[in-house]
């Protein structure tokens, strides 16, 4: 890799958040995650405002995962703000939830979603996703 | 308020006789009757027929004493005298001609245009005309007056003049009888009494004046005289192009009579006295007189006739206008809607006896005054297509019902159209109150429905999703347990194991919460009256645990009111406010929360206020969402804020929450139905 992979982790749960966060270490180890737990601070972080004003601790992610279940501004609203701002639209947002609901699946591609996951149950196939997850986005997925 | 006076204005027309005609073309229609029957009538009285531009030739003959050549050679006699003079006053050109066809004959050659005298026969009238008559005649038959009067069945011998008219009468009268003419009837006279005849056939008044002056050698009074039956009229005669003239000639008679002209005449020929004559004429006189008055008196009956029978007939028009408006009145009074009539300048003329006092003082008054002032456009419109010929739309409008109360008319407006024009319109107006709360009551049925079953919807939803939350994070440490234990991190250890602990208090709390809810909805007990102090300080001391844990200070207001409701319901509101408040205290190193009432226009609102983080604005109106949660890092739920706000809502109060945004605050503000009395 020519240069490091940032990955922004938008997860109101802390301890879902730790569980991809270490799931990703063991598996994409050279992925910079950055996390944050509800909506506004997501668009904060992308638009580089409030606490997120520096761009060394807040860099343009090339990956975001996104759950739809936020605090403050919810995960669709967040999707479709990144998909109609010129500037974020081209980074890849996955949503990872729980809900496996059919109406937020479409809703989530509606709103330009690249990738629908829901996390599993089962701590075995979440850690199978995660590490699929980092093959396929770090390891073989191109974007601008 | 009396019922106005009936007006007339649905059968009249079907009520009436000459129908299509109107009242004022059937008086037109009369009234050229009349004027064609009196000009019927004005000219067959003065029409005249034409007198030829010519001397007329009147004719005589030898029939004295009514016509002869006198011994000068001129033509004299009775009748002669008389239509000379009435000749000369008429102004007619007469040339006096003798003949000895007779005047029947002599007409209908044409040798003659007139002849004085002649015998109003019916059968003559075919070939000639006979102006009205002037004189009469009768005969008579003179005979021994030894001798028996004769049968029809007399066969003598009986002696006339040669007047072919004699002749004729004598034959229709006694057929088997024998003709001996005589030149002039003395001469038939004395052949009786010389016995060469059985009788003598004579004209009553001559035969008069001989038996007064008898012939030599006849004795009066061994003769009687026979008078036969029948009165003949006698007239001028003319031919049909001369008839005018006879006319005229006969007109002047009556004047001949007034000035004794005629009595002089007549008592010169020794045939009646000149108070006779007069006495004969006034008689014809008062006949025509009669005539006269039998026509006026005909013409006032027919026209008394004339006008009963339009007496009669308006008053059968006016019982069957009045059945038909009395039948159509009971329909439209009877008919739970509400009839008006509207007229061409869109005023009431009649609104059925359903309606209210309200609407019928609209009598008079423009029909748009029935809608409530802020719809009377619509109606007005609606009205106004109608005049115009249109059919509108059927409206609905709020107005008043018999009552008064406010109801909703669906309101039909129709033009009434009569001899193709519209002559007015007509409206029906329907309660439809009764259908427009139903509706009014279904969508906000439907829409209760539709927000419970969205907030269904979220609820399961999120349920699902929130209670596989801590699943996830149970299973995935449980095995992250393992690594460590295998990589002996104990600190990883313990904090993997509080985790798992931290996972099952959220789900345990999420349960407890969501049965908590599931009992919202339903008023559990039954409505009470609640000192609202005691109910604060209740709620403070049940969430006292946490407060202490944080230092919060808690001032509740001393005179806080009554109010009515659930007691269990309400203490959960408070309680879950306090918690609320010193849930989201933050970094205030001084937490306080004052709990009072402030009023509101009138209304206590109640509010429970704290110094902690605040919320942005943009945010107040989704803290009472179902599990919404503005930070994430709290333990709450989403629960709470959305349970006390659906208890002052089944309460009939209202909840809101108050704050100038992030470090300001947050004040809670609620109201209650108060208590009746205090």
């Amino acid at each position: 890799m020519a240069r490091a992979f940032d990955l922004l982790l938008v997860e109101d749960d802390a301890d879902h958040a730790e569980l991809v966060r270490r799931c990703l270490a063991e598996h994409v180890p050279a992925v910079g995650m950055h996390h944050v737990s509800d909506g506004q601070a997501a668009l904060d972080y992308l638009q580089r405002a409030g606490p997120f004003a520096n761009p060394a601790g807040s860099p343009r992610p090339d990956l975001i995962l996104l759950d739809l279940r936020l605090p403050l501004v919810d995960g669709l609203t967040v999707l479709s703000r990144i998909k109609s701002s010129p500037e974020l639209m081209d980074i890849p947002v996955v949503v990872l939830t729980t809900s496996d609901a059919e109406r937020d699946v479409a809703r989530a591609y509606e709103a330009h979603a690249n990738s629908y996951l829901v996390k599993p149950m089962d701590f075995a196939r979440f850690d199978t996703m995660v590490h699929d997850l980092g093959l396929y986005w770090v390891g073989w997925n191109r974007h601008p | 308020v009396p019922s106005p006076e009936p007006t007339l204005y649905l059968d009249r027309e079907k009520a009436q006789f000459l129908r299509p005609l109107g009242a004022r073309g059937r008086y037109i229609l009369l009234a050229a009757g009349s004027l064609l029957a009196a000009a019927l009538l004005a000219q067959r009285h003065f029409e005249r027929p034409p007198i030829p531009d010519r001397p007329l030739r009147i004719g005589f003959e030898h029939n004295p004493p009514y016509q002869f050549r006198g011994p000068d050679g001129m033509p004299s006699g009775l009748v002669v005298e008389i239509v000379a003079e009435a000749g000369r006053r008429a102004r007619l050109p007469l040339v006096w001609t003798e003949t000895t066809l007779g005047s029947e004959r002599a007409l209908r050659s044409g040798v003659v245009d007139l002849w004085p005298l002649i015998t109003d026969l019916p059968d003559r009238r075919r070939f000639i005309h006979i102006s009205a008559p002037y004189l009469q005649n009768q005969h008579v038959l003179v005979l021994p007056a030894r001798q028996p009067l004769p049968g029809p069945d007399f066969d003598g011998s009986v002696a006339h003049t040669t007047q072919a008219i004699h002749r004729r009468l004598l034959r229709a009268q006694f057929p088997g009888t024998r003709s001996l003419e005589t030149r002039e009837e003395v001469q038939a006279i004395a052949k009786v009494c010389a016995g060469e005849a059985a009788a003598a056939f004579l004209e009553s008044r001559t035969a008069l004046a001989l038996l007064r002056k008898p012939p030599s050698g006849c004795d009066a009074a061994a003769l009687r005289a026979h008078v036969l039956p029948g009165v003949f009229q006698l007239g001028v005669g003319a031919t049909f192009e001369a008839a005018g003239a006879a006319d005229r000639i006969r007109e002047q008679i009556p004047a001949l009579a007034r000035d004794g002209t005629l009595a002089t005449v007549l008592a010169r020929y020794s045939f009646f006295g000149p108070s006779d004559t007069r006495a004969a004429y006034d008689l014809l006189e008062a006949q025509e007189e009669n005539r006269r008055l039998l026509l006026v008196i005909g013409g006032l009956a027919a026209a008394l006739l004339a006008a009963s029978w339009l007496a009669w007939s308006l008053r059968r028009a006016r019982r069957t206008a009045m059945a038909a408006e009395a039948r159509w009145r009971t329909l439209v009074d009877t008919a739970p809607d509400l009839i008006a009539s509207v007229d061409r300048a869109g005023r009431v003329e009649f609104v059925s006896g359903s309606a209210s006092d309200r609407t019928r003082a609209l009598v008079g008054r423009p029909v748009e005054e029935l809608a409530e002032p802020a719809r009377q456009k619509e109606l007005a419109a609606a009205v106004r297509e109608a005049l115009r010929g249109e059919s509108p739309e059927q409206i609905e409008v709020p107005g008043w019902n018999r009552s008064g109360e406010p109801t909703w008319y669906a309101i039909r407006v129709a033009p009434v159209v009569a001899n193709g024009h519209v002559a007015s319109a007509t409206l029906i107006a329907t309660d439809v109150a009764k259908r427009k709360r139903i509706e009014a009551e279904r969508e906000e049925l439907i829409r209760e429905l539709e927000a419970r079953n969205s907030e269904l919807e979220r609820f399961s939803y999120t349920v699902s999703h929130d209670l596989k939350s801590p699943l996830i994070t149970i299973r995935g440490y449980l095995d992250q347990l393992e690594r460590t234990l295998d990589a002996g991190d104990t600190v990883r250890f313990r904090e993997d194991v509080a985790r798992i602990a931290g996972a099952q208090q959220k789900m345990a709390r999420l349960l407890d919460d969501l049965l908590q809810l599931s009992r919202i909805g339903r008023i559990v007990s039954a409505p009470e009256d609640v000192p609202l102090r005691e109910l604060v300080l209740e709620a403070r001391d049940l969430v006292e645990g946490r407060l202490a844990e944080r230092a919060v200070a808690v001032h509740v207001e001393d005179a806080l009111p009554v109010v009515r409701g659930d007691r269990q319901r309400l203490l959960e509101v408070v309680q879950n406010l306090i918690e609320n408040a010193a849930k989201f205290m933050g970094a205030q190193p001084a937490p306080r929360i004052e709990i009072g009432a402030r009023s509101d226009g009138g209304r206590p609102v109640f509010y429970v206020r704290d110094n902690g983080m605040g919320i942005p604005p943009e945010h107040h109106g989704k803290v009472f969402g179902l599990f919404e949660k503005l930070d994430a890092t709290s333990e709450g739920t989403g629960i709470g804020l959305a349970m006390a706000s659906r208890i002052v809502e089944a309460h009939g109060g209202r909840i809101w929450a108050e704050s100038e945004g992030r470090g300001y605050g947050t004040t809670f503000c609620f109201t209650l139905n108060e208590a009746r009395s205090p």
